[in-house]
């Protein structure tokens, strides 16, 4: 996606919004929970606004959506250590592959309220927005080995509660 | 090779079963926009609200420094400066003066008596 900054932007601002308004969500959700999920979704396209007039031509918007995201959701878990990411709200009924997938779904959120908020973050990026370790990186401002340091430890606790609670992956 | 068939495995469970977002709320655009632009609006309308307070207090600083470096009356330092250039300055006219007294007047330049 190429940007032109014509100094008003509010064009450019809702393509943004448009096309990455899921990718915010996501990332907010799975790292802080869905309680404060629409101020924080705020708070991170405030920041997209901002920063898009100053946002280079050639660089890779998505990283850098990304980079804000996790930085809105990491600051606010550090600001509000006490509430954990407890507040996921149930996933909606009727979607996809019915009862069993949301007591899949149900699993995996109760595993990730076990991972630290970096790790939550690294797990979002890596795995569920299928970014590679770079982007990831990139996206954290965390250098590589740090990253798969963080998605080391985060699959292996994953699979310890998954192998607590007898689920086989 | 099993360590990263079992990662395979987990991450395509987590990925098949990730937690979904609820969908926005109606209108999110409109009220992130409006936000944003508050925002956006707001430092500047801050700046100018302290304005008027910083320029008095610069004033206040800058009058209370004046009167603290020389309290409204000449200073030690300036006394003593003043007291040397008058001696030096009585010194100089003195010489000139003396100069010009043990002097013989003058003869005209062109002396037209003499032709």
């Amino acid at each position: 996606m190429t940007l032109k900054n014509n100094g008003g932007g509010q064009d450019q601002f809702q393509a943004v919004y448009d096309n990455h308004a899921p990718l915010v969500r996501a990332v907010l959700y799975n790292i802080c929970g869905g309680e404060h999920l629409d101020d924080l979704a705020q708070e991170t396209f405030i920041k997209i606004w901002k920063g898009l007039p100053g946002f280079r031509e050639n660089a890779n918007i998505k990283t850098w959506i990304y980079r804000i995201a996790t930085n809105t959701a990491l600051d606010w878990c550090r600001k509000n250590a006490a509430a954990k990411a407890e507040s996921w709200l149930p996933d909606l009924p009727g979607g996809e592959g019915g009862e069993t997938n949301a007591i899949n779904r149900d699993i995996v959120k109760k595993g990730l309220m076990r991972l630290s908020p970096e790790q939550r973050a690294v797990v979002t990026l890596c795995i569920f927005e299928e970014l590679t370790i770079k982007e990831a990186g990139s996206a954290l401002g965390l250098p590589e080995g740090t990253v798969k340091s963080r998605l080391h430890y985060a699959r292996a606790e994953m699979g310890k509660f998954f192998q607590e609670n007898g689920v086989t992956v | 090779m099993s360590r990263e068939r079992d990662e395979l495995d987990l991450d395509q469970m987590l990925r098949h079963n990730r937690p979904v977002p609820p969908p926005p709320p109606a209108g999110e655009y409109t009220r992130i926009l409006a936000a944003a632009r508050e925002e956006t609006a707001a430092p500047a309308t801050g700046v100018f609200k302290y304005l008027p307070w910083g320029l008095a207090a610069t004033f206040v600083i800058a009058l209370a420094a004046t009167l603290m470096m020389d309290d409204g009356r000449p200073t030690e330092a300036s006394n003593a400066r003043d007291d040397r250039l008058e001696a030096f300055l009585s010194d100089t006219v003195g010489e000139v003066m003396a100069e010009r007294t043990d002097q013989p007047p003058n003869e005209p330049l062109n002396n037209w008596n003499s032709f």
